[in-house]
Parts: structure tokens; C-alpha cells; sequence
């Protein structure tokens, strides 16, 4: 349909932020769920166990420290638009936009540093069986190669530029998309998910053996184990879930929504609404409605386990929805709103 | 040559064990006896080893032994990652039944994460495993944890179940299960018995707000009586601690004889009691069969006819003894001589099949001269 009196969309950057981040100015995944990073911080015990007997003493602590940062959930999306709008042919208001450079993000940021300090002593058969570690690693970076098996192509977690406080580096759990919204009919949809329980220990015995990264401590430790046919088992369970389906259903000029009326299948839109257009634009944007699902776990565990005699072992789960606010699911609307013809990352962000 | 630990013999007469050489390689032995005489020692398996697969065996772990003579053995590879081999035979000849990233049975979007835990090779030559799995692909079902794994013919496929898993409710409890610690089954009928953890409720504040629990969990498994199914894959799991023993710490390895009867100690108040079947059997504070008052229990091997066979600690050292709990037997102690040698420490139950179903048993012992024995004893 043509547009008459058609009025020039200036070039404009549709953006949560540039470059595109989960943490500066992302969409709030869910509703009400601040876009906050946060930090979690847990320290304590895995296990106090202590009994002498003659010739069979036996004394085991372990205890741990995590630090996990997080960033999100959230979702974050860019795109270079510009077009006309004027009198519909119909009557009303009637846009033509074209974007391009589109990119859209959907997950979480975080880090993980983990620290372990296990002391045992035993007395079992002729063994001494005595040793005490402690030691901190970046726990995520241990994660990421059987994280990447599990996702396999998808390749859903990687390193990010994002800086976390207290973490030696920082992690992308998240989905992308460079699909023009305009080929997809204005529907995207991302949903990384997994959950990995992890020995870290076993982990940091490769790195220790091959880079020295603990001063050989936990190679000395595990070669006290190996001789007495034992193992510990010790590491964070993580999983992830996000499924999220966004719709962008509204195109917003000076804040008046005006439904999208279709797509052409590669970089087009059009929206249409009641009224005169407006004499001249201060803002662009779109208005989504999206489903979300969110799933952040995280757990604790430790076991000992000496030849088939003795075992200790600890488990625990963290409850990240105990500091937040109550999630609430179901389908809800936000906008993305910038200023006309500026390359700005200047947004606002309003529940509908 | 030392022994660290590793001991098991089957009704074939076949013992197993690991032996330790002054550069810290483990071998895996096998020693042929009849009548109690040996008739054969084979290397199996060494540390370093290559197997056909391709991979490198950096350090052996614990092994397992069937009344068929069929052996499997956990090692860590070259690779860093945990492994379960069977059909190991000399000259390192061996089929891998799991590793890290293997498939989880029963699951097409599930693997094995590197956290390996107890294993017990069935006298049917299938597998019982404990791992870690990770789960991909299903945001709405994320259920990433611990199992138990029943491989049908390890080695050969993937065929197989998950007898139970972190999160399954504990029936006659508001909790769920946690991790899985050590397991035995009795091989010839579909029962088995593991320790389980009681999930703790979540950390709020960085604090645990509860306290996690041991449990003493049993199960039966048979693939012909689907019956038993609880749900899906998973069957149903009995706490047997609270029907068999009173409430109290167990992390000493439950056992089970070929008959389904489950052995436990269990610690109250600082005390080992030694149980089978919900009776008590011996008590910390009793005096041994040689008359010295019992300080504690290592872990029993239940034998036949309601023998249970274990290792008892005494201010003056510590003594292997039989006992039904009527009538209690020590076979050796520490301080006695055997062939010139006076024993320093001695070492049953360490591992499970120290004990054969006719009451032939194994154990490990030091002289004062440090050298090191498998002793075999057998009934008469």
C-alpha cells in the first residue's frame, strides 16, 4: 500500500546498548526480574566428620567458598532501521520500515570462583592417609568443554567481554540470533538450556598436571588418593534454562504504538494505526510481547570415597529465586524506545 | 610389592587384586587357587597401559569380580577422564563400558559428566554405576545429577536404565535424593542397596537451613516385572535403614550377600553397631572373641548362612572374626604369628567380595617386617 505525504525515518539504532550486552541496558527476561548483576556469595561447611578408634581413626572436613556473579536474565537486541511513514492509504497512520544489522541475545552472564579446602586424616589398613587442600579456580572455565559437548554446534556458552566483579573471567549462557525480524515473520525465539554436575577435582588435577597452576598441591593430594584406591568428587552443578519466544508486534513512533500489519520476509515492515501521523518524530522503537521461561540452578557437591568403606559426601542446592523477586511467566509486553535519527545508547524501558 | 587395598575373590577361586610396585604403578593381578593353593598369577591390567580402544590408562581404580570370572575395573585415562572397563583379560585387553560423555541410558539428550562414583559388575556380566549426568536441550525438564545406572551389556551397547537419580522422592519422606554413595547388589536376584543423601533444602544466605541426611536406601530392579516401576525408567526405592536398623550415621559401605540381607554398621551417639537384616549383631563396648572390649567396626561382608564376617578394632589392635550373632569366631588378630611372621595390622571389608558363598574369604595383611601377604582362608 502506498504511503502518501510520506515523511523520511531517519536512520536510527534501535538498540538496548552497542555493542549488544545482557548486563547494560538488556530487556528484563522476565517480568519484574531486575537486570541487575548480582553477586552470590556462599561459604561453609560440605562435612565435619571425626572418630578415633585405634587403628582405624578417621577425620574429614571439607569445606568450600563460591562466589557466583550473574548478570540477567535478560535479552538484548540491536538493529539499524530507517524508513518512511505518512497518510495510509485507508485512512490513519501508515509505516514502511527497513532494518538491518540485526542481532538478538537472550541468556545470562556469569562467573564462578570456586574454593576448596578439604583436610583429611585416616588411618586405614597401612596408609596414612593425610592430606589438606586448598585451593580457588575459575570454576566456569573448567565447565565450558563439557558444556560445549553437551550443546554440541549450538555453542551456547562462552567467554564474554562482560566483567563481573570477584570472577577471573566472565561467561555468555545464551542464545543469539542474527535473523532479520523481518524473514522470521517478527518472531525470534531462543532457548539455551543444560545442566552439568561437574567434578571439579578431577579437573583441576589436568590443570595442576599440565600447567602447575595449584603449586602441585592438587596433584599430591590425588596421588595420596590414587595409592589408596580412593577419589573425591567435589564441584558445582549448574543449569541453565531459557526459553524465550519474542514477538515484535508494535512500532512505536513518539511513544503512540502502532500495530505491525506484516513483513515482507527479508528486511521490511509495516505498521498501521489510527489517527493523522505526527508532524515530525522524537522517538522510535518497538513494542514485543514475549513468553519467557527461566531455570538458574545451582548446587553444590562434595563426596570422599575410600575404597569401598568409607564414604562422605554433601550436596547442597542453592536457591537463587529466594533473592529475587517472585518470578512471574506467562506472556507479558515491553518496549525499546530511542531517540530518532541518533546513533544513541540512550534507552527506556517501560512495562506494559 | 605392596597392596592397597583392592581385594576380591569369586566361587571360581579366582582372587583379585591390586599390588602396587616401588614406582607407584598399580597392576591388576589375578591369582588362580584351588583348595586355597595357588595355581596362577597374571598381570591384567597396569597403569600405562594402551588398550585396544586407544586410550592410555593413567592410574587403575577399584575393580570388580562375578562368580563368572568376569572382571571390571575403573581407571583414570590419559585424558584426564574417569572410565569403567569390562571383559578385562591379560594383556590389558578390556572394552570400555562408560566415560565421561557417554550417552545416559534411557535418554537422547543426556550424558555422563566426569563425577564417577561406585561401581559393581553383576554376576550376569551387566553393570551398576554411579555418575554424574548432564542434561541438554529441554528447558523445562533440566534434571542434571546423580544416578544410578543400570548397564545391561556394558562394553557392548548403551543399552540400559537409571534405577534412580538425584531429586527421586524418598518414599515415607518429604525428601529427595541427593547423591548416590556406595552400592552393592546381590548380583542374582534384582535387589540392590546404596547409600543415598537426602537432599538438603537450599542454601538461603549462604546457609544450609536443614541438615542432609544419610540414608540407607534398597531397591529391587527386573526388567520382566515392569510392575515394579514407580515411574518411568526409575523403580521404586525402599529406605531400608528405617525398616532394618535404627536411625543413626551410616558412612560405612552397606553390603549384601547373594540372598538380598543387607549388613550395615551404623553409628548412634559415638557407637558402631554391627548389623544384618535389622539385628543387632555385635556392639562397640562388647567384648571381642578374644576377650578385648570392641572400640568399633570396619565394614562387614555378609557370607553364608547369616555369617557376617568383618574387622573389629580393640585398644590392643584389631581382629578378623566371623559372627551369626549368637556365636562370634576370630580367625586372626594382630600380634599372632603366621609362618615365623608376626602380624602388625591386618585389613578385611575394604572392598566387598572379600568373601566367597561358601565362606572362603581374603584379606591383606603386614608383618612387623613390613612385608605384605594375601591371605586366603578356607572353611573346613
Amino acid at each position: 500500500m502506498a504511503i502518501n505525504n510520506p515523511k523520511t525515518i531517519p536512520p536510527t539504532l534501535v538498540a538496548t546498548d552497542d555493542p549488544l550486552s545482557l548486563c547494560t541496558g538488556a530487556l528484563a527476561l522476565i517480568k519484574d526480574v531486575p537486570v541487575l548483576p548480582l553477586g552470590l556469595s556462599y561459604n561453609g561447611t560440605f562435612f565435619q566428620y571425626e572418630r578415633k578408634v585405634a587403628g582405624f581413626d578417621r577425620s574429614v572436613s571439607g569445606k568450600y567458598s563460591l562466589f557466583f556473579g550473574l548478570c540477567g536474565p535478560s535479552w538484548a537486541t540491536t538493529a539499524n532501521v530507517k524508513g518512511t511513514y505518512g497518510n495510509g492509504s485507508g485512512g490513519g497512520t501508515e509505516i514502511n520500515l527497513q532494518l538491518s544489522d540485526t542481532l538478538t541475545e537472550a541468556g545470562l552472564v556469569f562467573g564462578a570462583a570456586a574454593g576448596l579446602d578439604f583436610s583429611v586424616s585416616m588411618t586405614t589398613w597401612v596408609h596414612d592417609f593425610n592430606f589438606d587442600v586448598n585451593v580457588t579456580a575459575d570454576a566456569v572455565q573448567l565447565l565450558f568443554t563439557l558444556a560445549q559437548v553437551l550443546l554440541g554446534d549450538k555453542a551456547l556458552v562462552s567467554r564474554v567481554s562482560e566483567k563481573l566483579p570477584s570472577v577471573e573471567s566472565s561467561w555468555g549462557a545464551f542464545d543469539s540470533t542474527s535473523d532479520n525480524w523481518a524473514a522470521n515473520d517478527g518472531q525470534l525465539s531462543v532457548n539455551p538450556a543444560f545442566s552439568i554436575p561437574f567434578n571439579l577435582w578431577s579437573l583441576m588435577l589436568i590443570a595442576d598436571e599440565t600447567s602447575a597452576i595449584f603449586g602441585g598441591l592438587v596433584v599430591a593430594s590425588n596421588a595420596v588418593l590414587d595409592a589408596t584406591l580412593s577419589s573425591i568428587t567435589i564441584g558445582p552443578t549448574f543449569g541453565l534454562g531459557v526459553d524465550l519466544s519474542v514477538k515484535m508486534e508494535q512500532v512505536l513512533l513518539n511513544n503512540v504504538p502502532y500495530p505491525i500489519t506484516g513483513f515482507d520476509g527479508a528486511s521490511s515492515l509495516t505498521a498501521q494505526g489510527p489517527g493523522a501521523p505526527p508532524a515530525s518524530i522524537s522517538s522510535i522503537g518497538f513494542g514485543f510481547s514475549q513468553t519467557p521461561y527461566f531455570d538458574f540452578q545451582l548446587g553444590l557437591t562434595a563426596q570422599l570415597q575410600l575404597l569401598q568403606l568409607l564414604n562422605f559426601s554433601a550436596s547442597y542446592t542453592i536457591d537463587i529465586a529466594a533473592g529475587l523477586p517472585q518470578l512471574s511467566f506467562g506472556t507479558f509486553s515491553q518496549t525499546l524506545e530511542v531517540p530518532a535519527g541518533q546513533l544513541t545508547l540512550a534507552y527506556d524501558v517501560e512495562f506494559a | 610389592m605392596k597392596f592397597p587395598g583392592g581385594l576380591l575373590v569369586n566361587n571360581l577361586g579366582q582372587v583379585v587384586v591390586h599390588a602396587q610396585t616401588a614406582s607407584d604403578q598399580l597392576h591388576l593381578l589375578m591369582l588362580q587357587t584351588a583348595r586355597g593353593e595357588l595355581v596362577s598369577r597374571q598381570t591384567l591390567i597396569s597403569d600405562g597401559d594402551t588398550l585396544p580402544d586407544g586410550q592410555t590408562i593413567k592410574k587403575l581404580g577399584l575393580a570388580s569380580l562375578n562368580h563368572s570370572g568376569d572382571i571390571a575395573v575403573a581407571a583414570r585415562l590419559d585424558n584426564g577422564q574417569p572410565a569403567v572397563y569390562v571383559d578385562v583379560h591379560p594383556g590389558a585387553t578390556a572394552r570400555q563400558a562408560a566415560t565421561t560423555n557417554s550417552p545416559l541410558p534411557g535418554s537422547d539428550d543426556s550424558v555422563l559428566t566426569n563425577m564417577f562414583g561406585d561401581f559393581e559388575l553383576l554376576h550376569d556380566g551387566s553393570l551398576l554405576l554411579v555418575a554424574g549426568f548432564a542434561q541438554a536441550g529441554t528447558p523445562r525438564a533440566l534434571r542434571g545429577g546423580q544416578a544410578l545406572i543400570h548397564l545391561t551389556s556394558p562394553g557392548v551397547s548403551d543399552q540400559g536404565r537409571v534405577l534412580v537419580r538425584s531429586g527421586d522422592s524418598i518414599p515415607g519422606s518429604a525428601d529427595t535424593l541427593g547423591l548416590i554413595g556406595m552400592i552393592d547388589c546381590d548380583g542374582r536376584d534384582p535387589t540392590f542397596v546404596h547409600q543415598g543423601l537426602a537432599a538438603r533444602p537450599p542454601l538461603t544466605n549462604g546457609q544450609p537451613t536443614g541438615d542432609g541426611r544419610t540414608l540407607l536406601l534398597g531397591g529391587s530392579f527386573n526388567s520382566t516385572s515392569p510392575k515394579l516401576l514407580a515411574r518411568g525408567n526409575a523403580v521404586e526405592v525402599t529406605p531400608v535403614l528405617a525398616r532394618l536398623v535404627p536411625e543413626g550415621s551410616s558412612t560405612i559401605g552397606p553390603r549384601l550377600n547373594r540372598y538380598g540381607q543387607v549388613a550395615c554398621v551404623i553409628e548412634k551417639s559415638g557407637t558402631d553397631t554391627l548389623y544384618l537384616e535389622g539385628r543387632a549383631l555385635l556392639t562397640a563396648g562388647q567384648l571381642s572373641p578374644l576377650g578385648q572390649p570392641i572400640l568399633g567396626f570396619s565394614a562387614p561382608v555378609v557370607g553364608p548362612r547369616d555369617l557376617v564376617f568383618g574387622q573389629l578394632y580393640t585398644e590392643s589392635g584389631s581382629e578378623l572374626f566371623v559372627t551369626n550373632g549368637q556365636q562370634s569366631r576370630t580367625y586372626l588378630s594382630t600380634g599372632i604369628e603366621l609362618q615365623g611372621k608376626t602380624i602388625r595390622t591386618l585389613a578385611f571389608g575394604l572392598v566387598r567380595d572379600m568373601v566367597d558363598d561358601d565362606g572362603t574369604l581374603v584379606c591383606l595383611v603386614e608383618f612387623t617386617n613390613g612385608s605384605q601377604s594375601v591371605l586366603m582362608g578356607v572353611p573346613h
